[in-house]
């Protein structure tokens, strides 16, 4: 109790400090309910007014709804609305802010206070308190307003404002659900609609309806049918009723007895208009403060049947009026590559919740989960089909035959079982199987690959990384071993082509022994005189070749003097001397050598190349 | 006679010895190959169960294949055992990175997870990194080295044969030197990385990672089956692991299968 007296005090105190200069800037910001004690069935209609008495309004910052005690926000959105009035040579501007509660409680309730920031000013409105007082028992008080901090002293009190007649009460009879089943009994897995209308009575405006509560069937699959919000009129008792269309739902049982429809509750805000004023009337009706009541249907009982127990084998449930195809979308295949059969069932009934058919197929042919798709018609009724793609992945080549295959369901037009056989299909695998393993990448969609049918190469050990091996080092170090070959073959080549007595050196050999084999040749012929000149010409070439001595210049004195300057001991160069004579002898003379001579004469050649090549190398080990 | 006998009889029981364990060796030499067709006939009657024990035999048996390791992945997979054929999944992959059979299956097998870790995104160098480690592989990038080192062999045998400054041979080596390094470092990197790619798969239903080592530390979340971590170091039964999403911590080594 002692709260409200420090507030009072406390405002009274900030109304001495503040309010000169309030008035001042003649702005003043008032915050007021419609009726200081509401009915729980009406709505508290809050409303924030500011005005200007000192010309136009600077720019005001839209206002938030203050929080409530005991009450409810009906919608953050305010109305608002603006007035400007000229009078006495002085404008004056209101601008109002709107907002509903709800009551939530009977007693003392309240409404916190709402900061309006205008231009540059932040001005607050005090608190307003009510009493909520249950339907029908508001009493005839007159209605009053809260005073604001900063109210403007010259504006109307409101005390002496006109207040409406309060609208009539909304009752279960102005407004109301029926839920309408397509029938009350029906057999297990069969499908029924649910529709549900919103009855109205004429004057009763509903906003803002929703769903209030999760609306549920438990025992019963349930598919949502497209509801055109048309509305009809209906006569009810002699009264007229708007009848509109809100839900229509299909719902298959999937168990047999007695199952209970939840009821579908839709919250509104709902108001009658005041039919009674024909000034109202005429416009359309004068509203009342909308109340926001629950509306629900009532629950429904369904009572559901067995389906016959003469079931056929692979009933899996289907009810409803079904047919079934099916097809291979190709007959030749190759081993490794997949053909799809695609089976489709369709027609009315629980489409969602078919079975996926039983394919059986050959121990060589590898099926996979199908990938299944469906597409289904709500508009009337459920009505549409469902698309069971299997991959099959022949293993083997030859011709497979996937069995024949049934579906069954019950049938509703002749009320009783109907089985549908589709099959067999056949088709032809050709190629080998290593061409599953090296094949095109067709997987299935959701699964994996089929098992690999060869084992491969198997590894006896985890070889080592990379960097741990040694050959990738030696495959580098070999590109390098051959570069610098050819950098010393290249070198080589160059100087056989720019120093001659090097080339010639390099060479001697090679052409003495050219020469000496030509000589045996002729010597086995028989030719001692073609025989000892090639003799004649190994030898004193090789010399030449290895004295570096021109071809001009290789007579035989020449030849000697080069080899005594060259320090050849005086046996190798008499042995020459002797060879040659020999040499010239035969080619000049009438008589003939024997053969025992010439091939004395090719060994003495070869022991004179021999020596004079070891005197050369043990001339360079000197050196 | 006697002793002829008694000697003809010990030969025998040698020789039979002998061969004896001559074909004990070659049956344990064949047994991998013909526990996979044992496992593979299982499997096509749909008899997962012995189609894993026979594969295990030939895992036991030593034997190291991708379709051994893909084809137990698979049986473990239809048996909805999803961390062990994750774990030989991924060891198929080790074998054969390029397989798209393996890559299909495994990516299959890891949508069965309960509770998928968010990879961490990669920079686009570490994606592109990742991209080249994964096309090629440490041997892939060596093979382009070799191409390269090949190709800047024969420039160079070419400059020293014909000799002369030729300015597209001057060019050709300004480009494949470099690229011949380039890929040379590329290859040795990926090789040492493959020693520090150790990477375990959680078998359990669920691993709980730690703080640290020990069953007091602080629980920092539960790890689900079939979630692939990288481990960073090990000590005294537990594992220290990275996560796809990049947390670290530490879970117990016995819950966890090596990659």
């Amino acid at each position: 109790m002692m709260q409200p007296k420090i507030i009072r005090i406390g405002v009274l105190l900030l109304l001495m400090l503040f309010g000169f200069r309030v008035a001042a800037q003649r702005i003043s910001v008032t915050a007021s309910v419609g009726d200081n004690t509401v009915a729980m069935n009406e709505s508290v209609v809050y409303t924030v007014e500011i005005r200007s008495t000192s010309g136009p309004l600077p720019n005001i910052y839209n206002p938030q709804a203050p929080d409530a005690q005991g009450l409810e926000l009906l919608h953050d959105n305010a109305s608002t609305g603006r007035k400007s009035i000229f009078a006495n040579g002085q404008m004056t501007q209101t601008y109002t802010y709107t907002w509903f509660y709800r009551p939530l409680r009977e007693g003392e309730v309240s409404i916190g206070r709402t900061t309006v920031v205008i231009g540059k000013e932040t001005l607050t409105t005090s608190p307003i308190y009510l009493r909520i007082v249950g339907a029908g028992k508001k009493p005839n008080a007159p209605s009053f307003r809260s005073k604001s901090l900063f109210d403007d002293p010259f504006a109307k009190d409101p005390q002496n404002s006109v207040q409406a007649p309060p609208a009539p009460e909304v009752s279960k009879q102005d407004v109301f659900i029926r839920a309408i089943p397509s029938s009350t009994t029906i057999l297990q897995g069969e499908q029924m609609f649910i529709a549900y209308y919103l009855f109205a009575r004429r004057g009763v405006e509903i906003r803002n309806s929703r769903l209030s509560d999760s609306w549920d069937a438990e025992g019963f699959w349930r598919e949502e049918l497209s509801a055109e919000a048309n509305t009809e009129l209906e006569t009810i008792g002699g009264e007229a009723f708007r009848k509109i269309l809100i839900k229509r739902v299909a719902v298959f049982p999937t168990r047999t007895g007695q199952l209970r429809v939840d009821p579908l509750k839709v919250q509104a805000d709902v108001s009658m208009i005041r039919m009674d004023d024909p000034f109202d009337a005429f416009l359309g009706g004068g509203s009342g403060f909308p109340q926001n009541i629950t509306i629900a249907s009532e629950p429904l009982v369904i009572t559901v049947r067995a389906l016959p127990s003469n079931a056929p084998q692979g009933f899996a449930g289907a009810v409803g009026r079904l047919n079934m195809t099916a097809k291979l979308d190709k007959e030749r295949v190759e081993v490794g590559s997949p053909v799809m059969l695609t089976v489709m069932i369709g027609g009315s009934g629980n489409i969602a919740t078919l079975a996926t058919p039983v394919i059986s197929v050959p121990e060589v042919v590898e099926k996979y989960d199908p990938e299944v798709s469906s597409d289904i018609d709500r508009s009337v009724q459920v009505y549409g089909n469902k698309t069971f793609r299997f991959t099959l992945i022949p293993r083997e080549n030859g011709q497979h035959t996937i069995p024949a295959f049934t579906f069954s369901y019950f049938d509703l037009l002749s009320n009783s079982y109907k089985t549908i056989t589709a099959g067999p299909f056949k088709f032809t695998a050709t190629g080998t199987a290593q061409s599953l393993t090296s094949g095109k990448n067709v997987f299935p969609v959701n699964d994996i690959a089929a098992i690999l049918p060869q084992s491969g190469t198997w590894i006896t050990r985890t070889s080592a990384p990379l960097h741990r091996q040694w050959w990738p080092l030696v495959v580098f170090l070999l590109p390098i071993a051959g570069l610098l070959a050819l950098v010393y073959y290249r070198r080589l080549s160059d100087r056989m082509q720019t120093d001659v007595a090097f080339a010639r050196t390099r060479t001697a050999q090679s052409e003495a022994q050219k020469h000496l084999h030509v000589a045996q040749k002729l010597m086995e012929q028989g030719q001692p005189k073609a025989f000892y000149d090639e003799v004649a010409r190994a030898v004193t070439g090789f010399l030449g070749d290895r004295l570096n001595i021109p071809e001009k210049g290789m007579l035989r004195m020449a030849l000697l003097e080069k080899m005594t300057e060259a320090g050849m001991e005086s046996g190798l160069r008499s042995d020459m001397n002797r060879l040659l004579d020999t040499s010239d002898a035969v080619r000049f003379s009438p008589i003939l050598p024997t053969p025992e001579i010439m091939q004395s004469s090719f060994e003495e050649a070869v022991s004179l190349i021999e020596r004079i090549e070891a005197f050369y190398k043990l001339e360079r080990k000197k050196k | 006679m006697c002793f002829n006998v008694t000697l003809v009889l010990r030969l025998l029981v040698a020789v039979g010895c002998l061969e004896t364990i001559c074909w004990q060796i070659g049956y344990a030499q064949q047994a991998p190959s013909v526990l996979f067709e044992a496992g593979n006939r299982a499997y096509s009657t749909a008899n997962y169960d012995t189609a894993i024990q026979e594969y295990e035999k030939a895992v036991t048996q030593g034997g190291i294949s991708h379709a051994l390791y893909y084809n137990l992945a698979s049986a473990h997979y239809r048996r909805g055992h999803i961390g062990k054929s994750i774990l030989y999944y991924e060891k198929a992959l080790a074998l054969s990175p390029f397989d798209a059979r393996t890559r299909h299956s495994l990516a299959i097998a890891q949508k069965k997870i309960q509770t998928a870790i968010s990879q961490l995104p990669l920079s686009p160098l570490q994606t592109f990194w990742h991209y080249i480690r994964f096309q090629f592989g440490s041997w892939g990038l060596f093979g382009i080295a070799i191409c390269l080192y090949v190709m800047t062999i024969g420039l160079v045998a070419h400059r020293i044969w014909f000799k002369g400054q030729e300015a597209w041979r001057r060019r050709a080596l300004l480009l494949s030197v470099p690229s011949t390094l380039i890929f040379l470092v590329m290859a040795y990197v990926a090789s040492v990385q493959t020693l520090s790619d150790h990477k375990v798969v959680v078998l359990e239903k669920q691993v709980e990672l730690r703080q640290g080592p020990s069953e007091q530390a602080r629980k920092i979340r539960a790890i689900t089956e079939g979630i692939t971590l990288e481990v960073i170091s090990e000590t005294q039964g537990w594992q220290e692991v990275r996560l796809p999403n990049g947390d670290t911590g530490w879970v117990l080594r016995k819950g966890l299968g090596d990659v």
